[in-house]
């Protein structure tokens, strides 16, 4: 598990600056993809293949054990951690031979990088926002999709706030829709922006493909707007969601539960239920330990023992009333047995892991175990293997 | 209901914009005219699918003429089956007297052979309650558990038709009716608590306007009015009313409820005289001791009980027993609601949401 999304290599030649398609050669002989955006992947099979056949195909660059020397076209070769890249991966290579993978077809979960931006400030951000202007992203995305599995069931967008790329993010989910045509999307917004009816109106093309996941934190404005550290947000984010509710979209309600949340989080659910009954899906969030969250770990820490009692009832208040309703990044030692049909396993594989103590666990395959930041100070006190006579029912 | 009836009354039916339509059949007894029954299903379901509109049927029946081919016949066409039960032998029979025999015993074999053709999912009985219901509710909550039924409705007796020529006889003063009912809910909360489980259709109405962001389906509390505006009677002689109470007030002289006949477009029928006037006085809201009542976010204006008491659609709430009953009834269900008690609210959010907590669930 938890393997990473970068590495580094050796290069030579003039490789594009375009996301490339790593293929096998098998693969590329089913031509699904152009050949001029293939890395073709001989890691296994180099001294099978004329290197300059290839090249005459018109294929963008080789990938290598080693240094070919004269090779006839652009080669990567000698990375550092070959696990990194798989045949059906999308990588962007940068001219210091670091690599990226964009897509990977063995991930539990892809997730596209929209911008760096955002006009919130999440005091347990996990990913802090930086104010530089990254649009040059929107080109690379739209470069990026059309070498995406064509059967992939579904495909994240995060960031920043992605809605920051204004009409950008339309045309990337435009673009999606048409590269994609039988996956479903997923965007992680604050919602704010759609607080314009004619900005949510733009996306009236990709309504019933996209879910947008909106954070909503309490029910009480003040508290809202504490948590993301901007005022008027929460009177934004409302309107954002009656407005996308309004043009038909599918919207998921997100609550990460801290102390700062946990006070009112009953009430939220309430406020869910009575004010947008209309939302597919609300997942009430464990918290994952990187970026802000470290620093302001004082005015979020609670353990998951001392937060269970609230969120299981919130949840199961919300799923009686007929919602969906999921616990994300919730260890099921964690939480009660009745509970576990809510939990879900829900951390991307590149950074899921699991405590020393799972070793024994009867039940790790279907727990969502921890974020691989999730150190020993931030799990909880509960912590223990679930048994296997306690399986048993 | 002659066809030609029939056949207009289908067309105004479908006149209506609402994709989802609710055809209720009900009489007198509807069984006597099974004939008309099946023409007016096939008729409604071949045009339901031509205009792709969605249609669920109801009937109102003591079931007594209900044979294997008729029942057959509803189960087949998906009937929601609403038959009458007043509760045991005693009370049933002194409510319902049928001459040399027991109308008791020919309701419970007709619930038992309606019950092994339909199921028990499509079928449901609803109880009058008269004053000799009230000595006591727990007998007749026991014979609805006895019969398996898992909803049980205690409604007053309505102030109408046939009821109001016997009121001497059958009818009670309301406070006496929330008496009954208080200590029948009681009842009925401590069996839920028992494991038994059966739901006070009246409550899980009120407490589903109270406790969820939905508006009532239940067309007595629907605001603006139901009548009229959520449901149109056709009637067998072609006329068309509001409402069940409209067809009532005509049987007793006053044709205040009706809008006119099926032979007129429902556009017409809509922007009748009678349908200004319930659009003008239909609105809870906005009426004299309406306006500032508490519970009138859960409430619904009377306009033809005001109308059959005093003469306008009004009406003066001070002596509306559409009012004093359910102010009754709001006031018993804020106690529990206020008094807070887990399995009653348990019980309560079970019925509201017709499904069980996940914690008792799994």
């Amino acid at each position: 598990m938890a393997l990473p999304l970068h590495t580094r290599c050796e290069a030579t030649g003039n490789l594009p600056s375009l996301p490339l398609k790593v293929l096998s050669l098998g693969e590329m002989l089913e031509g699904q993809y152009p050949l001029d955006r293939t890395l073709i992947d001989l890691r296994e099979n180099a001294d099978l293949v004329d290197l300059t056949a290839l090249a005459s195909l018109g294929v963008a660059a080789v990938l290598l054990m080693i240094d070919p020397g004269n090779a006839p076209l652009p080669s990567l070769y000698a990375v550092r951690n070959p696990a990194v890249i798989a045949p059906g991966d999308v990588i962007r290579v940068r001219d210091n031979g670091q690599i990226n993978v964009l897509f990977r077809r063995a991930a539990n979960a892809n997730a596209v990088f929209t911008t760096e931006r955002c006009n919130s400030r999440c005091l347990m951000c996990s990913q802090p926002p930086r104010e530089i202007d990254d649009t040059w992203r929107v080109r690379e995305i739209l470069d990026l999709l059309p070498l995406i599995d064509r059967d992939l069931q579904f495909l994240g967008f995060t960031g920043g706030e992605p809605t920051l790329l204004g009409s950008g993010l339309c045309e990337i989910l435009s673009a999606a829709s048409t590269d994609l045509p039988s996956t479903r999307f997923h965007v992680l917004t604050n919602g704010r922006t759609f607080q314009d009816s004619d900005y949510a109106a733009q996306f009236g093309n990709v309504s019933g493909r996209v879910t947008w996941g909106v954070p909503l934190y309490a029910d009480v404005a003040a508290l809202h707007d504490y948590v993301v550290q901007a005022p008027g947000a929460f009177a934004e984010t409302i309107d954002g969601i009656y407005n996308l509710g309004e043009l038909g979209h599918r919207i998921e309600i997100r609550c990460v539960v801290h102390a700062q949340t946990l006070p009112r989080l009953q009430k939220l659910g309430e406020f869910i239920y009575r004010n947008m009954p209309f939302v597919s899906h609300v997942a009430l969030m464990g918290l994952e330990p990187m970026g802000f969250a470290k620093g302001n770990r004082d005015l979020l820490w609670v353990d998951p023992a001392d937060y269970k009692e609230i969120v299981q009832d919130t949840a199961e208040r919300l799923q009686q009333s007929g919602m969906n309703v999921s616990l994300y990044n919730m260890p099921l030692c964690t939480l009660d047995r009745w509970a576990w049909p809510l939990a879900r396993q829900s951390i991307s594989d590149w950074k899921n892991n699991y405590a020393p103590e799972c070793e024994a666990c009867e039940v790790r395959g279907s727990c969502a175990g921890f974020f691989q930041s999730t150190d020993a100070t931030w799990r909880s006190r509960n912590l223990s293997p679930i048994r296997p006579t306690e399986v048993a029912v | 209901m002659s066809e030609q009836t029939a056949h207009l009354a289908v067309d105004r039916l479908f006149e209506a914009p609402a994709p989802h339509l609710t055809v209720e059949f009900q009489g007198g007894e509807p069984l006597l005219a099974f004939p008309m029954i099946q023409l007016l299903t096939r008729l409604i379901e071949d045009r339901a699918a031509l205009e792709g509109k969605r249609v669920t049927f109801t009937m109102t029946t003591t079931l007594h003429h209900a044979s294997d081919e008729i029942l057959g016949f509803l189960r087949d066409h998906d009937f929601q089956v609403s038959t009458s039960l007043d509760g045991p032998s005693d009370v049933h029979d002194n409510n319902r007297p049928l001459p040399g025999a027991s109308s008791y015993q020919r309701t419970r074999q007709a619930i038992e052979r309606a019950k092994a053709v339909l199921g028990t999912e499509r079928l449901s009985a609803l109880t009058t309650l008269t004053r000799r219901s009230l000595q006591a509710p727990e007998p007749i909550i026991d014979e609805y558990v006895r019969l398996g039924f898992r909803s049980i409705f205690l409604r007053p007796l309505s102030p109408f038709g046939f009821a109001v020529r016997s009121a001497r006889k059958l009818a009670y003063p309301t406070e006496e009716y929330l008496a009954f009912y208080e200590r029948g809910l009681r009842y009925i909360l401590e069996l839920n608590r028992s494991g038994i489980q059966l739901e006070e259709a009246y409550a899980a109405t009120l407490l589903r306007s109270i406790l969820t962001p939905f508006p009532t389906t239940y067309s007595d509390l629907r605001s603006p009015v139901g009548a009229g505006f959520g449901t149109l009677v056709y009637n067998y002689d072609g006329s068309v009313y509001a409402s069940d109470e409209g067809r009532m007030l005509h049987e007793m002289g006053n044709d205040s409820l009706r809008l006119g006949s099926v032979q007129q477009s429902y556009r017409e029928l809509m922007s009748s005289d009678t349908m200004r006037m319930l659009a003008a006085t239909g609105l809870a809201e906005a009426l004299p001791g309406c306006s500032d009542c508490a519970f009138v976010p859960f409430c619904g204006p009377d306009p033809a009980g005001s109308i059959s008491r005093s003469g306008d659609p009004v009406g003066h709430r001070a002596n509306s027993e559409h009012c004093q009953r359910h102010i009754g009834l709001f006031n018993i269900l804020f106690a529990h609601l206020a008094e807070a008690r887990p399995e009653v609210l348990q019980t309560f959010t079970t019925w509201v949401h017709r499904s069980a907590p996940l914690r008792l669930a799994a």
